[in-house]
């Protein structure tokens, strides 16, 4: 079996039967032969890239959504303040750390192509924001629970979890992702692998990521678009080789590189003055990058030159600060 | 989300009808403005289950407005002049995110050849889970696409299916 991760595949592949989550809260039982079946080989390509407008473009060939910056913000603590819980099958805080947890799977398949950055406790992610003229939305993606949608829509009776996103449909930036956010459908009992695994998928759609088995793609990639119990030895946890292959597709065309600059020009990233690059720029140049109060100036945190003070800008200096390659090219 | 079988799908549907789609228009939702839902107006053709007006509006979530899109995933899309079968679930105190069985599950395209109308799946492509359980053998219809049954086969399955 093709699969780049496979230790994410269900330890319980030698089970002689197996049952789907069905329809109605039913179970429905599946034959040895139908496991195998179920597991056919990945083939590579089994990915979709999110349409811009269909039903026109279903299925598009090439990638037609995608962030321009790819750090995309996040906040899984949500699942730990009391109103947008879910059982996880974990405590509150376990949630947190499976939702992380499905992030990081993500980042370490994409190096230098699309990070997920943990929000700043001093610049909070609001829960659903992903709404226009809101004055709120913010770019980030929050994920937490809910029994309705960031719209207020009930979920239905089998939906786990919905990401609503926000996208430009004409000019320019045709296809420039703006916002999403998850929402976990709190009528719902997860067991920790099956909620990484929901997580995850609704990450993939945030990345720009489609279901491939509605495209004549139907494997056991982590972006299809029905899941089984975490029990089916056809699990998967978190993305297959074919889902990373998407998203390399989407990333490798918009994703910049960070490079080394050996010789940063003086001060830049330096927020504060202190005469170093360290996390507490990286925070400053983020709190700027939202709109906060901070002590950045454009000379200082546009350490990629864009002319604006962005996310990016606070990634590369955070991850100057980590010591790991970054952008630090103040003034262009 | 969680797959739901066609007899499960048949079975919880509240109402089911074949129409074709008269009308697609986005609008902010008067509940929550800074949100987009889309409404679609289906002419119907033939009432399969429950109770149908002869035209009615489905709500789905999201929507295009100006440069601005709003989208989940998955979400069925709609076209003027589109035909389908259409399973709805049940009416609830707050709208859907998207009115149909299992989100978009219970969407079917019909199209039509020489030989009259045809179901595919709501892309209007084959149907392979749903080839031998539709209906038995009258769903393999001699002559069509692979994985396309007869309109008229296709709700005698449903039918029979909602009488088990």
């Amino acid at each position: 079996m093709t699969c780049r991760h496979p230790q994410r595949w269900s330890a319980a592949r030698v089970a002689v039967t197996l049952l789907w989550i069905g329809a109605a809260g039913g179970l429905f039982l599946a034959t040895p032969d139908a496991v195998d079946a179920q597991c056919p080989a990945l083939p590579g390509d089994a990915f979709a890239f999110l349409p811009l407008n269909p039903p026109t473009d279903h299925c598009p060939a090439v990638p037609a959504v995608h962030w321009a910056d790819p750090h995309i913000v996040f906040e899984c603590g949500f699942f730990a303040d009391g109103t947008h819980g879910v059982d996880c099958g974990e405590d509150a805080a376990g949630c947190v750390e499976l939702c992380r947890g499905a992030a990081d799977l993500w980042n370490s398949d994409l190096p230098d192509r699309f990070t997920f950055v943990e929000a700043d406790p001093s610049t909070p992610v609001a829960f659903c924001t992903s709404g226009s003229n809101s004055g709120g939305f913010d770019g980030r993606t929050s994920i937490g629970g809910s029994a309705t949608l960031c719209d207020s829509s009930a979920f239905g009776s089998n939906i786990l979890a919905i990401t609503l996103r926000r996208t430009v449909a004409s000019g320019p930036r045709t296809g420039e992702l703006l916002d999403s956010d998850i929402t976990v459908n709190t009528g719902f009992h997860f067991d920790p692998s099956l909620f990484r695994h929901v997580i995850g998928h609704e990450l993939g759609h945030v990345l720009g990521l489609d279901h491939p088995d509605q495209c004549g793609h139907d494997f056991n990639v982590l972006m299809r678009s029905v899941v089984g119990a975490s029990s089916n030895p056809c699990f998967v946890e978190g993305p297959t080789t074919d889902d990373v292959n998407g998203a390399d597709l989407i990333y490798a065309l918009v994703g910049p590189t960070p490079t080394v600059t050996p010789t940063p020009a003086a001060g830049c990233g330096d927020a504060d003055g202190s005469g170093s690059v360290t996390v507490t720029d990286g925070v400053q140049t983020l709190r700027a990058a939202a709109g906060l109060s901070s002590a950045c100036t454009l000379a200082v945190c546009d350490v990629d030159g864009s002319g604006a003070i962005t996310v990016t800008d606070g990634v590369n200096v955070l991850r100057a600060a980590a010591g790991l390659p970054a952008i630090l090219n103040c003034g262009g | 989300m969680q797959q739901v079988d066609f007899d499960a799908q048949c079975a919880t549907a509240d109402r089911i009808f074949v129409g074709t789609v008269h009308a697609v228009a986005a609008r902010k939702n008067p509940r929550a403005p800074q949100y987009f839902e889309t409404i679609v107006t289906f002419a119907v053709d033939e009432v399969v289950a429950g109770t149908v007006p002869p035209e009615i509006d489905l709500r789905l979530t999201g929507g295009t407005i100006g440069d601005e899109q709003q989208s989940i995933d998955g979400m069925p899309d709609f076209e003027v002049g589109e035909r389908y079968v259409v399973m709805l679930e049940a009416d609830q105190a707050r709208p859907l995110v998207s009115p149909f069985v299992g989100f978009n599950q219970g969407v079917y395209r019909v199209l039509r050849d020489a030989r009259g109308a045809y179901v595919g799946d709501r892309h209007g492509l084959p149907l392979p889970q749903l080839a031998t359980s539709v209906a038995g053998a009258a769903a393999e219809t001699y002559g069509r696409p692979a994985g396309h049954v007869d309109l008229a086969a296709f709700v005698a399955g449903i039918r029979a299916a909602r009488a088990r």
